[in-house]
């Protein structure tokens, strides 16, 4: 039995997954693959890491490992089979993402030590969103200002950040004729609204990082600059202190004045009404800015871990996205349950059949064609 | 208030900033226009100007200064005639608004230093957003910091909101109470749109400050919170820094490398292919597009698409491009129409457009006077009232300006 080991870093852990992939490919390309065990292990520490792998990697014995990666700036446009020269480009990548590039070097470091060493296969969230039109892309400062976050060939620019659960959803509204226009919601717990047109993204709500956009559980998203300075100015806080607060104290969580989820927000009752309001809004107003770029919509997807919150979101939501210049046809609707796990899977299975079949900047297999 | 003729109007143009032209007076008088070329660095320096100017003008000295707050905070919560204390209290205002109130605090101070006799008005800009709904003007942060530092979008360019779109319900025969609209006030300076709902505003694009939203002159508009926080460490803390870049030094001026004035950057796109200004051009356009399908979202059915201020007004090229590829939303505007507008308002749509597009020229003065007046009358009226009714004002039934405005 062939296996592939999924690793997602989330904070301090990696979230492990295996699969057992189908031999008989590709006559069976509804169901590829099989999870047949889900972990998480400590980064860091006893028991960290290395020693939880290394046992999965022991007991399974995984033909490939695929490592999913938040980042990957402008060098990495598409997933990348990994080989030693590619090492040099993900450390250019650390002071861009300090947090999440050494925690991956870390981990294909450890997968290189293993014998026989698996094929290792690195999935960039942010590689859909490498061709973003530039004027989306683009803030309104001076690239050649000091002091300027810099990216990879240049001044600061936007990404996005669930790329992997957007392509996916490009990819199955693809099966479908005339869906140019494509509004694909994330559900995850820092949320995304992106307007994908003829397979590619031309809107996202995040930014130069993950913070920009909705609110999240408890990320405050999109606030004014000028707040900021202002904390910083009349409380005295520094820009880690504001960093914790904008990212672990913000969101939905700030405004239900307790800890909740989105799809806590969404199950509750009168308690998080003004959580689920605000939620609401700001996803209304992120969809009508990507409608009105892409003038209409006619498929609306929902996808992430939240996707039980769908239901609730959509029934107030869609008929807000409808206008009468759509006469009877109306947006469809999709919910897409995959985890970024199994589309991860999914799409190692398919690339090895057709090797077109890889998450990249924005061309997709079928739009490609 | 009486008939609101204007007796002589004028404005003093690129003060201070470094855009392709010098600083100008335009002056205008009974249908005269005059322009001065002029070199001036402050706002003080603009008032000296143009007193020099209209100074020996039989409408001078006036029955009032009024003067434009964009936001007043806890000093100033409401438009309100100046006190002697309330100018000690301007100093603490400034920061509220770095680029709008220290010019309006140097020419409050002015004027009342030149015409001690004169009361000064301030009208609010943010009084028209005060209908905003919970769920848009709540910023997802701890309540604890919202509360303290007062954190909460107010929205800007009230007062010419409020205009526009008063003048678009006259214009297309519609009760202001039933207008749904996306007022675009797109200025050389700042730029805000404005989502309206049965003649309320329910939504701006600027925030807590005027920084918040478009793509402005020197204003950076939305923007990642982690890339200020990055600027703030590579400052060592200096706010004042990272305010001025943000403020003053990014919008088109960093985008275009070159004038801070849209007007210079699509004359640079369009006639010299100047790469960069193409791109400033296109992120500022783009970014209101990306407003405007929202409001119009939120607004539901509207009636209308309200172009105003001196780029709305008097630029074709920008309403044709954030028009374009809207008919979605049922937008569809008459290309003819408008490169050719010779009145305001101008309705420039086409034929068979479910949503007018109407060029309004604004008149923040005049509402602005509107209030102004109010105010005095309402003075007036206190002054007969405690004359009149000495024993209730002392038993508080007239405590304070804003009860005697409600009382009156």
């Amino acid at each position: 039995m062939k296996r592939l080991l999924v690793l997602i870093p989330e904070g301090f852990f990696v979230d492990c997954f295996v699969y057992s992939l189908d031999e008989t490919l590709p006559d069976s390309l509804n169901e590829p693959c099989r999870l047949e065990r889900n972990s998480r292990i400590k980064l860091r520490g006893r028991g960290g890491s290395d020693e939880g792998i290394m046992r999965l990697i022991d007991k399974f014995r995984p033909e490939a490992v695929a490592i999913r990666i938040l980042y990957g700036g402008e060098e990495f446009r598409k997933s990348e089979v990994y080989v030693s020269s590619l090492l040099g480009k993900l450390e250019k990548l650390i002071p861009q993402s300090p947090l999440h590039i050494p925690v991956a070097i870390k981990l294909i470091k450890m997968l290189g030590r293993t014998v026989p060493t698996p094929e290792i296969c690195l999935y960039f969230e942010t590689a859909f969103f490498a061709d973003l039109p530039m004027q989306e892309q683009m803030y309104a400062l001076d690239e050649e200002m000091p002091g300027l976050p810099q990216g990879s060939f240049g001044a600061v620019r936007r990404f996005g950040y669930h790329g992997l659960y957007h392509w996916a959803a490009s990819e199955k509204i693809a099966e479908h004729r005339n869906m140019r226009r494509i509004l694909s919601v994330c559900l995850e717990p820092v949320p995304e609204v992106v307007a994908i047109y003829d397979g590619k993204p031309i809107m996202v709500t995040s930014g130069a990082t993950p913070m920009e956009g909705l609110p999240g559980n408890t990320t405050c998203g999109e606030i004014d600059p000028g707040i900021i300075l202002l904390i910083e100015e009349k409380k005295n806080m520094g820009p880690e202190m504001i960093n914790e607060m904008l990212t672990r104290h913000g969101g939905l969580t700030a405004v239900a004045g307790e800890h909740v989820t989105i799809d806590e927000v969404f199950a509750g009752g009168d308690k998080y009404e003004a959580a689920r309001n605000l939620f609401k809004y700001r996803v209304l107003l992120s969809c009508g800015s990507a409608i009105g770029l892409m003038n209409g919509v006619d498929a609306i997807v929902f996808s992430g871990r939240y996707i039980n919150a769908a239901g609730k979101l959509s029934q107030w939501l869609i008929p807000k996205l409808v206008k009468p210049s759509m006469g009877t046809i109306k947006p469809l609707v999709f919910c897409m349950r995959d985890s970024v796990d199994r589309i991860i899977a999914e799409t190692y299975c398919r690339s090895k059949s057709d090797p077109s079949h890889i998450c990249s900047s924005g061309y997709s297999r079928v739009f490609a064609g | 208030m009486p008939s609101g003729e204007e007796v002589l109007e004028g404005e003093v143009q690129r003060i201070g900033s470094k855009t392709t032209e010098p600083s100008r007076i335009v002056h205008r008088k009974s249908g005269l226009e005059v322009i001065h070329e002029v070199n001036v660095q402050s706002f003080k320096e603009a008032f000296s100007e143009v007193m020099k100017t209209v100074g020996n003008d039989p409408s001078f000295p006036p029955d009032v200064f009024a003067h434009r707050l964009v936001k007043g905070g806890a000093e100033f919560p409401s438009s309100t005639i100046l006190k002697e204390d309330d100018f000690r209290s301007l100093d603490k205002i400034g920061d509220l608004a770095p680029i709008h109130n220290p010019p309006v605090v140097e020419l409050i101070k002015e004027s009342a230093g030149k015409y001690p006799s004169v009361p000064q008005v301030i009208a609010l800009d943010t009084a028209f957003h005060s209908t905003i709904p919970d769920y848009a003007y709540t910023y997802p942060l701890p309540e604890s910091i919202r509360l303290e530092l007062g954190i909460r979008k107010y929205g800007f360019h009230g007062i010419s909101h409020r205009y526009v779109t008063r003048k678009t319900a006259e214009f297309l025969h519609i009760p202001i109470e039933e207008l749904n609209a996306v007022s675009c006030h797109l200025g050389t300076g700042g730029a805000s749109l404005c989502a309206v709902v049965n003649g309320k505003s329910v939504d701006n694009s600027m925030g807590f400050s005027p920084l918040q939203g478009l793509v402005m002159s020197t204003r950076c508009g939305d923007l990642d919170p982690a890339v200020i926080l990055k600027m703030i460490a590579y400052y060592a803390g200096d706010y004042s820094k990272v305010n001025k870049i943000l403020n003053k030094r990014s919008g088109l001026l960093g985008l275009s490398g070159k004038s801070s004035d849209i007007r210079d950057v699509i004359a640079r796109a369009t006639e010299t292919n100047d790469e960069r200004s193409q791109m400033a051009l296109d992120v500022y356009l783009w970014r209101i597009r990306k407003y405007l399908g929202a409001y119009l979202t939120v607004v539901g059915r509207a009636d209308a698409v309200i172009f105003t201020d001196t780029i709305g007004e008097s630029i074709p090229y920008v309403r044709e491009a954030i028009c374009r590829n809207m008919d979605f939303f049922g937008i569809k505007l008459d290309e003819f129409k408008n490169k050719t507008i010779s009145g305001y308002p101008a309705d420039v749509s086409a034929g068979g457009s479910e949503v007018h597009i109407v060029v309004v020229k604004t008149n923040e003065e005049l509402e602005i006077a509107k209030q102004a007046f109010e105010l005095l009358e309402s003075r007036t009226a206190r002054s007969e009232r405690m004359f009149i009714e000495p024993y209730e004002e002392r038993n508080g039934e007239c405590i304070d300006e804003k009860t005697a405005c409600s009382n009156s």
